[in-house]
């Protein structure tokens, strides 16, 4: 049964794609050792938190989307483990009224709050490259993040990347020892040295050592000079390229993680006005977080903000942005090419009977679509059968592994048995086999 | 010449209706796996509950064992 939950909302940035990996990577062998990684794929946290915050976005969700969080929570409580993790950086937006309902939601399990940030001066350019994936069109030297009391619909702000801001709402009423600050080092001598941290965070140290912890890391930071091209292609892209749905689609995943992530990754430096708007900020954050008491796990000193190494998007030449737009032509062209191929229709204008081929194809549009629709419909509503017997089976083999433990456990003499493991089973059994 | 089926074949490429049969395909097969999966899992759920509830008097003679 469910005894502790570790809520990591946040902060964006702060390596929680690395984390978020290192937690699903490993989800078999936590469960083993009793931690439920909460979400069966990471779009259902992200829709889970769309829908904790009440997003406006929610209306496009399918019903069983939009009933997400609800089903986290399910999951969470018919865990028969000891803890679980739930990870998704985005938590970090919510209101103080929307975390309070989160955690009237999770009501008699101890929940946990852990939020991991980094140096202050690196999160400007991380949380600006991530506005220009959505159409920004601002350079940066004139750009600053959104102000703390901006609303909750500005993911990129102080309020969503200062951890001091996040624990303020995440933790009211908490007490300061279940509200977590993990630094994220600011030099990388340990390439294990932020799940170190994390893990020492939600207690999960003791099961580091059997994890796999060598994930793939996928670049989605774009270099100086591609960031610089993405908001020139900004200033000229217009309808129907539009509203985040289009833009989530091409301009963040088919051009920049795509493409631009792919060429050149020359750090981007900040100007004295931005690093000095990051250290007051950082200032007042470590204030924060030390005056609450709050558990810090690293060390504050990894948040003071450094310019960066690399150079300001204004130094990039047009020499260097027309090189990088030939290269990003070529591998648009292979994009199209290789999807062309695995499907799509090339263009047939030219060829006899041209025409009277695409109108047929149109009129084939036409028609099945509505089918086309209803058979999407139809395949969502079964894949989420197929799901939920999926996790009926998963968790029947996690009962057959805790009864070998148990089993093992009686085979040893009295004084080396764990109490903890025979405890726990004898409760389960009387509360689920008797 | 080209067969009717052939013609038809030709009109839905493009338009996701050979995608979409295709991935019904899948997943009804994906479905005939999990079903053989769950009737299989329903014979091992029985076992394990009569195994659990057999080791119910074994785990409370070891916690009174351990409390005396």
């Amino acid at each position: 049964m469910t005894e502790r939950v570790y809520l990591h909302v946040g902060t964006p940035k702060s390596g929680t794609t690395y984390l978020q990996r290192v937690l699903d990577q490993n989800r078999e062998r936590l469960a083993a050792a009793g931690v439920l990684v909460v979400g069966q794929r990471h779009v259902d946290r992200v829709h889970a938190a769309l829908v904790l915050r009440e997003d406006p976005r929610v209306s496009t969700l399918s019903a069983r989307q939009a009933q997400s969080w609800q089903r986290l929570v399910a999951q969470i409580r018919a865990w028969d483990g000891p803890s679980a993790v739930l990870s998704y950086e985005l938590f970090s937006a919510a209101t103080r009224e929307q975390a309070e309902r989160a955690l009237a939601d999770l009501a008699g399990l101890d929940v946990h709050v852990v939020i991991t940030a980094r140096d202050f001066g690196k999160m400007v350019p991380s949380a600006w490259q991530e506005r220009l994936k959505f159409g920004l069109t601002t350079p940066l030297g004139q750009w600053r993040p959104a102000r703390e009391k901006a609303g909750p619909r500005r993911e990129w702000g102080w309020r969503t990347m200062d951890p001091a801001s996040v624990a303020e709402r995440w933790g009211a009423s908490l007490a300061p020892d279940h509200v977590h600050v993990v630094t994220v080092p600011r030099e990388r001598r340990d390439p294990d040295e932020l799940w170190d941290r994390f893990a020492a965070a939600c207690d999960l140290t003791s099961t580091s050592d059997d994890l796999n912890l060598g994930v793939g890391l996928v670049n989605e930071s774009l270099g100086v000079t591609a960031a610089e091209l993405l908001r020139r292609v900004n200033e000229r892209i217009g309808p129907p390229i539009e509203g985040s749905r289009e833009q989530a689609k091409w301009l963040r995943d088919t051009l920049a993680h795509g493409v631009l992530a792919r060429l050149g990754s020359e750090p981007i430096q900040i100007n004295d006005r931005q690093l000095d708007d990051a250290q007051r900020q950082a200032n007042r954050s470590v204030q924060r977080v030390d005056e609450a008491g709050y558990d810090v796990r690293g060390d504050l000193d990894d948040l003071a903000p450094s310019r960066g190494a690399g150079r300001s998007p204004e130094d990039v030449t047009d020499a260097e942005l027309l090189d990088t737009a030939l290269d990003t032509i070529v591998q648009l062209l292979l994009l199209v090419r290789e999807r062309s191929q695995r499907g799509a229709p090339a263009d047939d204008a030219d060829v006899p009977g041209g025409r009277l081929r695409r109108a047929a194809r149109a009129t084939a549009q036409r028609t099945s679509a509505p089918y086309l629709r209803h058979r999407a419909a139809a395949s969502e509503r079964r894949i989420a059968e197929l799901e939920e017997i999926v996790a009926a089976d998963r968790a029947l083999h996690l009962r057959v592994a805790a009864l070998q433990d148990v089993v093992t456990e009686l085979l040893l003499p009295l004084g080396d048995r764990d109490a903890e493991i025979t405890g726990r089973a004898l409760r389960r059994y009387h509360r689920d086999s008797v | 010449m080209k067969s009717p089926a052939g013609l038809l074949r030709q009109a839905a490429d493009g338009t996701g209706l050979t995608d979409a049969l295709r991935q019904r395909q899948a997943v009804e097969s994906l479905a005939v796996a999990v079903g053989e999966n769950a009737r299989l899992a329903e014979l091992l759920e029985d076992q394990v509950a009569e195994l659990e509830r057999s080791l119910v008097p074994v785990l409370e003679a070891d916690q009174r064992a351990r409390q005396r």
